[in-house]
């Protein structure tokens, strides 16, 4: 029996959520003993109802400014806060104490450079989960990862500005700041080609499986093509895509979590019915036609797997690089562009019957790759660098 | 010897942690243990708490968000996640873990209303120990503190049913007993309300116990008044205040002598400020021998702004948040200060600089008459009654 801490420290959506909850039980079905640390504290319940430990992670102080355009991973942390060492020192100091508390053999971090950091500093075994995203390829300086790459004399200016705030953290001088990144075990929960930073030799476990959790709908019984579309509230787009799909000959169905009841009354008009909570999604994915989201590879993977094709309207970085690799694979669209031009993107999606052609094929392909349950698998590979 | 937890969960700036680590170590020299819960983790170096474990208390990402301009307490909790049960289920989860693991025996919650409910919960005495704005009139409804505005009482009523039908969904999850009404959140075995009425943001309220202003004057670095002649102008401002600008170059066109503390000052602002006259402190300042020769203390409202009243002290306020912005008006009716409550406009600041200065001795009439009032009020003395009475609760907690 080990005791794993499992720690989510920066991504403020639920994708990581939906994958840690379940690593945590396949570990706990395999007999240890398993404690959360998670960034939005108001989801702590989900764990707590389920047995675990449950704490609020430590969180830097979001900074004054904010750099749309980071150069490398190292710039992300930077932007994320790591040039505030004030901020910085108070966070390891309560990383400290939580780890103090949980007393871990192992830490598994889902984005949580922190975490990483404080781990290393004591010496304790550590892994990393996720999309890909967090785990930057290893390279001196650390590579660019925007899409038309960086120089590297700037590269090397953010590898050693986040360098000199470590420096100033007490035991943190001298850690490499690989360390922040990548750990003894690196899991994959993607599929290579929705990794952003990939493909790249690895271990791809796969995406876990779809959410078993949330709130319960049905298509109607028309025949009109079913689009199935996960949006944030906080796009500045999201009315003109609520426009589009109600302008469409398709029946939609529509999940903006945290919309107010009657606000998603409202808006359900046309064919389109908008719920401001998660829906319950695989009954839905079952007979879906097409998928509209912002490059989350959670939602992205479920889509692939249901065989639907994708119009993507990427908010930040890590969905645009999602965005690319699958506009790549031919399986979706994506929109980088203002409000205007949404509803003919849109419209230009459901009438490309070679991407739905693509998009069916992929999902056949996917479906006869070798799986195995990805919790269950990360659980095996984690249990091992604990013994 | 008991562990005491302290909890603080909402509200900006050092205050309340200074006042959590102050009362920590009084109640450490009579033997008991300390963990702390904190808001915010990069103040934690001005507060030397080595040794000691550090929470982060659980908070919602999407504070503020979606909210309108909260005009009572319930509208501070729908914006700090209780507009959805289990959002707040959430909260409540994390406080009972740490609560738990770090075995307290009593809670000191400032301005911590989701580390009350956990320890309603698990059962542990509990009290709290904040200003008046943290410590809203146990009334039902709540009243609001914006007499300033017109407030729709139906509306306010659903919105505090609201937030009371999702208190109570996490109680019952838990098998707690619901509350009757939402103050009873705020039910606690002892109550440190540390204000005077004055400052009260609710107004004076009946039948209450007034412990008086909590600052801590005597920690931090000692900086002597600088030489020379001009008048003596003590600083407290956070250094990313839009406001920090026009303060600034007030300060060296009256070439004022200066003692400032101002957290987060990027390095332009902080060269063009330092020179011999004013100097810049990069850790928080021993108030207590700055503030008795001090001709105006520019500050944005909060604890401080207490200490200041209490030593006579003329201030020029600008308030950051509305908790401050009450406390500033206070200050004025008091006349003892000058308040600029607009960030956006720089004449007004620049102005109220000019007029504090002006009316100094008039100001310092005000606060001094303030002072005499209050002339027995110790903060030495208020502590010892405050560890008194927590001891007491524990004793009480023992024997049942």
């Amino acid at each position: 029996m080990a005791r794993f801490l499992v720690a989510w420290e920066f991504g403020e959506d639920l994708g990581h959520l939906r994958r840690v909850l379940p690593l945590g039980r396949a570990l706990r079905e395999r007999g240890h003993e398993v404690a959360f640390a998670f960034r939005d504290a108001t989801r702590l319940d989900a764990a707590a109802r389920d047995g675990f430990a449950a704490w609020a992670a430590p969180v830097l102080r979001r900074p004054p400014a904010f750099d749309p355009a980071p150069v490398n991973a190292a710039d992300v942390l930077l932007n994320l806060g790591f040039r505030d060492i004030a901020s910085l020192r108070g966070v390891q100091r309560a990383w400290d104490t939580l780890i103090d508390s949980a007393r871990p053999d192992a830490v598994v971090a889902d984005y949580a450079p922190n975490a990483m950091l404080a781990a290393a500093r004591r010496s304790l075994r550590r892994a990393t989960v996720g999309s890909g995203f967090a785990l930057a390829p290893m390279s001196d300086p650390l590579p660019a990862i925007r899409p038309g790459g960086a120089d590297e004399a700037a590269l090397r200016r953010a590898d050693e500005e986040l360098r000199r705030s470590l420096a100033q953290v007490e035991g943190c001088d001298g850690i490499p700041l690989g360390a922040l990144f990548r750990a003894e075990v690196n899991l994959l929960m993607t599929y290579p080609e929705l990794d952003p930073l990939g493909p790249r030799p690895g271990d791809y476990l796969g995406p876990l499986a779809c959410s078993r959790e949330g709130l319960e709908v049905q298509w109607d019984g028309s025949r009109s093509p079913r689009v199935l579309a996960y949006l944030k509230l906080r796009d500045p787009r999201f009315r003109a895509v609520l426009a589009a799909l109600q302008g469409a000959t398709a029946q939609s169905i529509v999940a903006a979590p945290g919309m107010p009841d009657d606000t998603a009354r409202e808006c359900s008009t046309g064919g389109v019915r908008v719920y401001g909570r998660a829906l319950r999604l695989a009954p839905l994915l079952e007979d879906v036609d097409a998928c509209v989201g912002h490059g989350g590879p959670g939602f992205a993977a479920d889509a692939l797997r249901a065989g639907a094709p994708l119009l993507l309207l990427p908010m930040h970085l890590e969905q645009e690089l999602v965005a690319r690799r699958l506009v790549e694979c031919g399986v979706a669209v994506m929109h980088l562009g203002d409000a205007s031009t949404v509803g003919a993107a849109l419209a230009a999606m459901l009438a490309d019957e070679p991407l739905r052609e693509r998009a069916r094929r992929f999902a056949r392909e996917l479906g006869a790759r070798p799986g195995s349950d990805a919790a269950r698998e990360a659980a095996a590979r984690l249990e091992a660098l604990a013994r | 010897m008991a562990r005491i937890a302290f909890a603080w969960e909402l509200g900006g700036e050092l205050g309340h942690a200074m006042a959590c680590a102050t009362l920590a170590r009084a109640l450490e020299s009579r033997g008991h243990e300390s963990a702390f819960a904190f808001r915010e983790l990069h103040q934690l170096g001005a507060l030397a708490l080595e040794r000691r474990a550090v929470y982060q208390a659980p908070l919602s990402p999407r504070e503020g968000q979606g909210v309108g301009v909260p005009v009572a307490w319930s509208d501070l909790m729908l914006g700090c996640g209780y507009a959805d049960a289990e959002d707040l289920a959430g909260l409540v989860a994390g406080w009972i873990q740490l609560l738990r693991a770090c075995r307290a025996d009593l809670v000191v919650a400032d301005y911590a209303p989701t580390a009350l409910l956990a320890a309603r919960i698990l059962g542990l005495p509990r009290v709290d120990y904040s200003n008046g704005f943290a410590i809203p009139p146990r009334l039902a409804p709540m009243p609001p503190f914006r007499p300033d505005l017109r407030i729709d009482p139906a509306a306010l009523a659903e919105r505090e049913a609201r937030v009371l039908a999702n208190v109570n969904a996490v109680l019952g999850r838990h098998g707690a007993a619901p509350l009757g009404a939402l103050h009873e959140q705020l039910e606690v075995d002892a109550s440190f309300l540390c204000t005077f009425p004055e400052l009260d943001h609710y107004g004076q309220r009946p039948r209450t116990e007034y412990w008086g202003p909590r600052y801590s004057i005597e920690a931090g670095e000692d900086v002597p008044w600088p030489y020379g002649e001009g008048p003596r102008v003590l600083v407290y401002l956070r250094g990313s205040d839009p406001r920090i600008e026009v303060v600034i170059e007030a300060l060296v066109a009256r070439r004022c002598r200066v003692a400032a503390y101002l957290p987060g000052l990027d390095e332009a602002r902080r060269a063009r400020l330092q020179g011999a006259q004013r100097r810049v402190s990069a850790r928080p300042l021993r108030l207590a021998p700055l503030l008795d020769g001090c001709d105006l203390f520019v500050n944005h409202g909060g604890n401080v702004a207490g200490a200041a009243l209490m030593h006579g002290v003329p201030q020029l306020v600008l308030p950051a948040q509305f908790e401050q912005l009450v406390t500033a008006a206070r200050i004025e009716q008091a006349r003892a200060g000058v308040s600029v409550a607009r960030i956006d406009a720089p004449r007004e600041v620049a102005r109220g600089f000019e007029r504090a200065l002006r009316e100094r001795a008039a100001l310092r009439r005000g606060a001094d008459a303030f002072r005499k009032r209050y002339a027995a009020f110790s903060p030495a003395e208020q502590e010892r009654r405050i560890v008194a009475r927590i001891e007491q609760v524990l004793a009480q907690d023992a024997r049942t």
